[in-house]
C-alpha cells in the first residue's frame, strides 16, 4: 500500500481509531499494529508476506540461541548462521539474476560458454530495509548491547512495522524494539506534529518530487537529443526529485509513527545544506549509513589503523552500500563516486568538520559557506546523475552529451519545477535548525492556530491541484 | 484524545464539503461517456447499426452518413474489453440491432505476452456508463475526486474557461472537435502503433483476445451480425509501419473473418480514396474523412445484404 493513495487515506484511520479505542492494552496493541502491519505489505503481495515471517522467525530464534549461549561458539554460530540465512534470501531475491548475467557475460568474454537460469523474480518491496533491521538486532544481541526479546509479537511488530516497513528508515532494536515492550499513551502534542510531519512529507513528495518526476523523465528517456543546459538540469532536478521522494517518505513515516505513540529516528537532516561530502553522509539517509558505520565500517577496522586503511574501508562500504541500492552498475558505481569523494576528504583531513548546521543562529549563511554547499550540490548531483541512469552506456551517453556542450533540442517546461525547488531549498534553510518543515510552532504569526491552518490548507490544495503524476516511491525499489 | 478529534473534525469537514461539490459538480459535466450511455439509454430501441472501437472510429464514424439508424458509441483508446463490457451492458437497450461494426486493423494487433494494465479511463466507463467489469477495479476508480488533479482541472475546463468537453479525449478533459482536427503531428504517433515484439520475433496476436472472441460470442448468442472494419491510413505513414505487425493483422482478420462468417472490410491500405484533405491526423480521419468511411461501411453492409439475399 502507497502512503499516496487513497488506500492509506482509508486504512489510516481506521488503524489510529482501533488502535486508541479497541486495543487499549500494550500486548493487544501489539498484536493489531503486526496485523495491520501484515496487512499493509500484503495488500501489494501477500505471498511475500512468507518471507518477512521467515526472516523474523529466523532473527528471534537467534536472538534466544545466541544470548542463551553468549560467550560460547553457538552464540557466534548462530549469530553467523542469521546473518548468511537473512544474505542468502537478499541475495537470491534481489541479486541473483543480476550475478547470472554478469558471470555468463564474464565467462563469455573468455570464451566459455555457462548459461546460468535467471530466476525473473519480483523483487519483494523494502527486502532490503527489513532484513537489515533484522539483522541488526541479532547482531546487537551478539554484542550484549541489547538483550534477546521473547516476547515474538513485540518482535515481529518491530520488523514489520507498517510506518517504515517499505522504505526506512532502518530501525535498530535498541531504539525501537523497547517501545514495543512498554505502554504507550496518546500526547496530543505528539500526535499534532506527527500529522504536521506526515502533511510536510506529503508535500515533499508529491508536490516536489513528483513534479520534478515528470521532467526529469522525459530527460533522461532522450538525454541523447537534449541539449547541454537540459541535461545539468535533468541532473539536479532529480537530486531534488530523489531527496523530495525519500524524505518525503521517511516525514510521513516518523509522522505516522508518533500518531500511534512511537518515536523513529531522523532519516535526513538538510543534506543539500552541507559543507563537504562527509558532512552529506552523516546528514543523508543517516539510519543506513549508521547501519554500515556499526556493521561494516567500524568492524572492518574503521578509521583506527591508519589512512590509507581508512580510504579502503571508505571504498568498500561506499561499494557495498551502492549495491545495496540496487542489482545494477550504475548503483556500484554512484557508491564507489561517492567513496573516492570521501576518501579524498579524508585524505585532506576534513572529514570530521562541520558538526552542526550551517550558519547557525544566522540569517545567511557567509559567502564561502555558501560555495561550499554549492560546490557539494554539484558533486551530489552528478553522483545522482549516474545513479538515475539506466545502465553504464546511458551514463557514459549522459556524460559525453553534458560535456559536449551541444545545443540539442530545446526543452523548456522545467521553469515551474526549477521554482518548486527554490522555494523547497528556501523552507529547508529556514527550517534548518528544526525538527522537520512544519515544526512551526512559535514562528513567525504561526503562533496563531488560524494561521497554521490557513498555512495546512494552501499545503492540501498544492497537493491537490499541483502534485505531479502519481508515482511510487524510489527507494521501494531497493 | 478528543481534542484531537475534534480539531482533526473540524479541520477536515471543509475539505469534506469542497470534496463532496466537485464531485457533484464535475459529474454535472456532459462528456463523451455519459451522453453516449443517456442516448443508448432513451434511444437505443431505434438503432440498427451500431460502431464500437477506438479513436479511428471515434472520428471515422458519422452516423449520418449511414442509410439506416446508425450510433457511434467508441471513445478514444477504447479496447476490446471496454467494448465487451459496453456491448455487454447496453445491448437490452437496443432489441433492433442488426449490425455491430467494430475495428480490426493495425493497431489492434500487438506483441502477443504484451499485457493490458489497468486504464484509467476505466473509471469514465465505470461512472458514466455503469460498466460493471468482472474484476476488482482499484479504490481509486470510484469518484472522480479521487483525482483531484484531474477532477480540478475538469471543473475549471467546463465551469470557468466554458470550454465544451463533449467530444472529450482520454483524460476528458479536451475541447477537441471532429472537424478541427488539422495539423499532422509527426512521427511519434505512428510510431506508437508499431508494437514490435520485445526479442524480435514474429510472434503476434491481438490485443485483448479474449474479450473479442467473448464479444463475437454475445452478438452470435443474439443474432447480430458483426462487421469488421480496418481503418485507414494516411499514405506517408506505411514506410513507418511494422511490417510484420501489418501482415499478422490482415492474415488474421481473413481467416477469422471467413471461419466464423463475419463480415470484413480493409481499407487499411486505401490510399486512393482518402487523400491529406480528409485526415485530421495521420491515422484518424476527419470530418469529411469520416463521411467518406461511414459510407464505404454502409455501400459494404448493403452489398453484403444483397448478397446474402
Amino acid at each position: 500500500m502507497l502512503f499516496n493513495s487513497f488506500e492509506f487515506v482509508v486504512f489510516l484511520p481506521v488503524v489510529f481509531m482501533l488502535y486508541w479505542f479497541v486495543f487499549r492494552n500494550t500486548k493487544w496493541q501489539n498484536v493489531f499494529v503486526l496485523a495491520a502491519s501484515y496487512f499493509f505489505y500484503g495488500w501489494w503481495d501477500w505471498r511475500f508476506l512468507l518471507l518477512i515471517a521467515f526472516t523474523t522467525l529466523c532473527s528471534f530464534f537467534a536472538g534466544i540461541i545466541i544470548e542463551r549461549n553468549a560467550g560460547h561458539r553457538l552464540a557466534s554460530f548462530a549469530n553467523v548462521a542469521n546473518i548468511v540465512v537473512n544474505l542468502a534470501i537478499l541475495a537470491v531475491f534481489k541479486y541473483y539474476d543480476f550475478f547470472a548475467e554478469n558471470l555468463s557475460d564474464l565467462f563469455a568474454t573468455f570464451g566459455y560458454r555457462f548459461d546460468f537460469v535467471t530466476l525473473n523474480i519480483i523483487l519483494p518491496v523494502g527486502i532490503s530495509f527489513y532484513t537489515f533491521q533484522a539483522l541488526g538486532y541479532s547482531i546487537d544481541v551478539y554484542r550484549g548491547q541489547i538483550k534477546a526479546t521473547r516476547d515474538f509479537v513485540a518482535f515481529a511488530s518491530f520488523i514489520s512495522f507498517f510506518p517504515q516497513l517499505v522504505a526506512g528508515p532502518i530501525e535498530r532494536a535498541t531504539n525501537l524494539l523497547p517501545q514495543f515492550q512498554k505502554e504507550r499513551h496518546f500526547r496530543y502534542e505528539t500526535a499534532v506534529d506527527g500529522m504536521r510531519q506526515m502533511l510536510a512529507g506529503f508535500f515533499k513528495k508529491m508536490v516536489i518530487a513528483d513534479n520534478c518526476a515528470i521532467v526529469v523523465n522525459t530527460i533522461f528517456a532522450d538525454c541523447q537529443h537534449q541539449a547541454w543546459t537540459t541535461l545539468m538540469v535533468g541532473g539536479v532536478l532529480f537530486c531534488f526529485q530523489i531527496y523530495g521522494d525519500f524524505s518525503g517518505y521517511s516525514d510521513i513515516a516518523i509522522g505516522c509513527a508518533k500518531l500511534f505513540g512511537f518515536h523513529l529516528n531522523k532519516n535526513f537532516n538538510n543534506p543539500y545544506l552541507s559543507r563537504n561530502v562527509s558532512e552529506f553522509w552523516r546528514r543523508w539517509h543517516i539510519s543506513l549509513m549508521k547501519w554500515f558505520r556499526d556493521y561494516v565500517y567500524i568492524p572492518m577496522g574503521g578509521s583506527r589503523k591508519g589512512k590509507w586503511r581508512t580510504v579502503v574501508n571508505t571504498l568498500v562500504v561506499f561499494s557495498i552500500s551502492g549495491l545495496w541500492h540496487g542489482a545494477n552498475w550504475t548503483f556500484v558505481l554512484w557508491g564507489t563516486y561517492h567513496g573516492i569523494l570521501l576518501s579524498i576528504f579524508v585524505l585532506m583531513g576534513n572529514g570530521r568538520k562541520y558538526k552542526d548546521i550551517v550558519a547557525q543562529g544566522r540569517c545567511l549563511p557567509r559567502l564561502g559557506e555558501l560555495l561550499k554547499i554549492v560546490f557539494v550540490f554539484a558533486l551530489v548531483s552528478i553522483g545522482f546523475t549516474i545513479f538515475r541512469c539506466e545502465n553504464i552506456a546511458q551514463v557514459a551517453d549522459y556524460f559525453a552529451c553534458m560535456f559536449s556542450f551541444s545545443s540539442g533540442r530545446g526543452f523548456a517546461p522545467y521553469w515551474v519545477c526549477l521554482a518548486y525547488c527554490g522555494l523547497f531549498i528556501v523552507l529547508e534553510w529556514i527550517q534548518r535548525e528544526r525538527d522537520h518543515l512544519l515544526c512551526i510552532d512559535g514562528l513567525f504569526i504561526f503562533r496563531y492556530r488560524l494561521a497554521r491552518w490557513a498555512l495546512y490548507y494552501l499545503i492540501v490544495i498544492l497537493l491537490l491541484h499541483n502534485s505531479g503524476s502519481n508515482q511510487t516511491f524510489i527507494y521501494f525499489q531497493f | 484524545m478528543k481534542k484531537f478529534l475534534f480539531l482533526l473534525f473540524l479541520f477536515i469537514l471543509p475539505l469534506l464539503v469542497l470534496f463532496a461539490l466537485l464531485e457533484k459538480k464535475v459529474r454535472e459535466v456532459p462528456t463523451s461517456y455519459s451522453l453516449k450511455y443517456h442516448q443508448v439509454v432513451t434511444h437505443g430501441k431505434d438503432y440498427e447499426i451500431v460502431a464500437v472501437g477506438h479513436s479511428q472510429f471515434y472520428d471515422g464514424i458519422y452516423p449520418a452518413a449511414f442509410s439506416r439508424p446508425a450510433f457511434n458509441l467508441s471513445n478514444s483508446a477504447q479496447n476490446y474489453r471496454d467494448d465487451y463490457y459496453i456491448l455487454k451492458e447496453l445491448l437490452p437497450y437496443m432489441p433492433n440491432l442488426k449490425y455491430i461494426v467494430l475495428p480490426l486493423g493495425f493497431i489492434d494487433a500487438g506483441a502477443s505476452f504484451r499485457e493490458r494494465d489497468y486504464s484509467f479511463r476505466m473509471r469514465y466507463y465505470h461512472l458514466y456508463m455503469h460498466l460493471d467489469y468482472d474484476h476488482r477495479l482499484p479504490l481509486f476508480y470510484w469518484y472522480e475526486c479521487f483525482d483531484p488533479k484531474n477532477a480540478f482541472e475538469k471543473y475549471k475546463a467546463y465551469y470557468m474557461r466554458h470550454e465544451d468537453l463533449v467530444q472529450c479525449d482520454s483524460s476528458g478533459i479536451s475541447s477537441k472537435t471532429l472537424d478541427n482536427h488539422v495539423s499532422f503531428k509527426g512521427l511519434d504517433l505512428i510510431l506508437s502503433y508499431n508494437n514490435d515484439s520485445p526479442d524480435g520475433s514474429d510472434d503476434y496476436d491481438i490485443i485483448d483476445k479474449s474479450y473479442l472472441l467473448g464479444m463475437c460470442e454475445l452478438l452470435e448468442d443474439k443474432n447480430i451480425q458483426l462487421v469488421f472494419v480496418a481503418s485507414p491510413f494516411y499514405k506517408d505513414c506505411f514506410q513507418y509501419l511494422n511490417k510484420k505487425q501489418q501482415d499478422y493483422f490482415e492474415q488474421f482478420a481473413d481467416t477469422f473473418c471467413r471461419n466464423h462468417g463475419y463480415w470484413y472490410l480493409n481499407l487499411h491500405a486505401d490510399t486512393i480514396t482518402y487523400d491529406k484533405s480528409n485526415y485530421g491526423n495521420e491515422s484518424h480521419l476527419n470530418l469529411s474523412g469520416a463521411m467518406k468511411f461511414s459510407k464505404a461501411i454502409d455501400d459494404f453492409i448493403l452489398s453484403k445484404e444483397n448478397e446474402r439475399e
